[in-house]
């Protein structure tokens, strides 16, 4: 994956100059930083919702954007499962219709025969199925996101970004949906991209990170090369090196924790 | 030609739900796919465009029929080729048409582009990354979301088109039996002193408008119920 964007806005719109050069093969990346630093921002030009002034984005072998070459293709033909910070679930459309929506309504009858075993699929990983003649606003928010998540799958992208997947929750259902989504996630092969001011969700997520700061996406790093000499030269490389320690010493203390 | 009394009622009764039919289909149309465009597009002019489609509810009714008159009159811009066309707009009901249109589209259209952009853009760029086309996005998520605003506007509009009189008056004429809306029978019969044919297409005229908000409401609460929202 290649993503190079270099966008200016107008004075009048906040002046932000977005600037990301980022090459990696890394199948769990999380883009780690502050709000406001141009992280959704990348994920949208990334799903073709934002169109940069320059620009080159590859995913896999296919050149999404290339504004040298007048390239840029529009979000649906990107073929990039998109999971929305408020889940943006279609409200007049039951949790089945969501997940069934980017099939539309197919004519043929071998289609719509295809189209239901999918999502009757989705439903039964998901855990949905008792759910699934719910609408949205009838559905607790652990189970929002797994309806975002199976609907985001569906159509088996070749990349599949989370925006703040966990910030809409409150702490304590947080945790437990964290791990839930990192369970399913691992059941399906789609390379992810977070976005996340949370260590936690890095943690748990991402082999890699890069770390964002005031428009500029700085280098990709890779969990496992963190070490306490980086920490001291960045704040955000100390957060995720001290939340490194807190879990690994949870790790090691786990088996007498859970004796009381 | 003379009518009696009963059937002359009649006579502007279907007029007058014929022509504001017609108008709202027809404003309602306009405003759906203007306020589609300028919900999405980006240009210097839309303050100016947006302003133009404002015009007709401040304009007093008598300048709107003037300047219609000047448009597609006999003499006027698009008057010959109409004519060539067949089509005569002054002193017929077509031409009550086109003046109720004018008229009720500033209502039609501001309600389309309120209600289309209260939906929440992050629905419809969800669609989008789902594979939906602009068309899609609107068929399946705008006008589902935004329909019962969309339908309020209409109705308004609709509403409006039945009681249009000024424009009316000044393209159509005030012609019993051919060009005599409802608005139009009761200020003839008030002026010719006839008060209880005024009373009459007066109650008839309210009963009316009361039915078609009534039928409005039910059919939202209705879809209200189905969706379970």
């Amino acid at each position: 994956m290649d993503i190079r964007i270099d966008h200016t806005f107008p004075r009048n719109r906040g002046g932000f100059r977005l600037q990301v050069d980022i090459g990696a093969d890394s199948r769990r990346l999380a883009f780690f930083g502050p709000s406001g630093s141009g992280k959704t921002l990348t994920l949208h030009a990334l799903s073709g919702l934002f169109q940069p002034q320059s620009g080159y984005i590859r995913v896999g072998d296919r050149v999404l954007l290339d504004s040298a070459k007048g390239i840029c293709l529009p979000a649906r033909k990107r073929n990039i499962g998109y999971l929305f910070q408020d889940y943006a679930l279609f409200p007049h459309l039951t949790v089945r219709q969501n997940i069934a929506f980017p099939f539309g309504r197919p004519w043929r009858a071998a289609r719509r025969r295809e189209r239901n075993t999918r999502v009757e699929a989705m439903l039964d990983s998901f855990e949905l199925t008792a759910v699934a003649d719910s609408f949205p606003s009838g559905i607790s928010g652990g189970q929002k996101q797994r309806v975002a998540l199976a609907r985001a799958l569906v159509t088996r992208p070749s990349l599949l970004l989370l925006d703040e997947p966990f910030s809409a929750l409150d702490p304590l259902l947080r945790i437990r949906v964290r791990e839930q989504c990192g369970a399913m996630l691992a059941l399906f092969p789609t390379p992810a991209v977070i976005i996340t001011h949370d260590p936690e969700d890095v943690m748990i997520f991402a082999d890699s990170v890069t770390l964002y700061e005031r428009g500029r996406a700085g280098e990709t790093r890779s969990l496992d090369s963190l070490t306490e000499r980086d920490a001291e030269n960045s704040e955000l490389l100390r957060t995720l090196v001290r939340a490194r320690s807190v879990r690994e010493f949870l790790r090691r203390t786990e088996a007498p924790a859970r004796s009381f | 030609m003379d009518l009696s009394p009963d059937q002359s009622i009649y006579f502007c009764m279907v007029l007058t739900l014929k022509v504001a039919g017609i108008a709202t289909l027809v404003a309602a149309s306009m405003a759906l796919g203007l306020a589609w465009f300028m919900a999405r597009g980006r240009f210097p002019a839309k303050g100016w465009v947006d302003a133009l489609c404002a015009l007709p509810l401040v304009l007093p009714p008598t300048v709107i029929g003037y300047c219609l008159i000047l448009l597609v009159g006999r003499r006027g811009a698009l008057g010959s080729w109409l004519a060539e066309a067949g089509i005569t707009l002054i002193f017929s009901w077509q031409g009550a048409v086109v003046a109720a249109t004018v008229v009720i589209f500033p209502l039609s259209y501001r309600a389309t582009r309120a209600a289309l952009e209260s939906v929440d853009h992050t629905l419809e760029n969800a669609a989008r990354t789902l594979g939906a086309t602009e068309w899609q996005v609107l068929c399946r998520v705008s006008l589902p979301l935004a329909w019962r605003g969309i339908l309020a506007g209409i109705s308004l509009a609709f509403a409006r088109g039945m009681g249009e009189f000024g424009a009316t008056l000044m393209i159509a004429g005030n012609l019993p039996g051919r060009t005599q809306t409802l608005a139009l029978a009761i200020y003839d019969a008030f002026q010719a002193g006839n008060d209880e044919k005024a009373l009459a297409l007066v109650l008839l005229t309210s009963a009316l408008c009361v039915a078609l908000l009534l039928l409005a409401e039910g059919l939202a609460a209705r879809r209200l119920a189905a969706s379970g929202a």
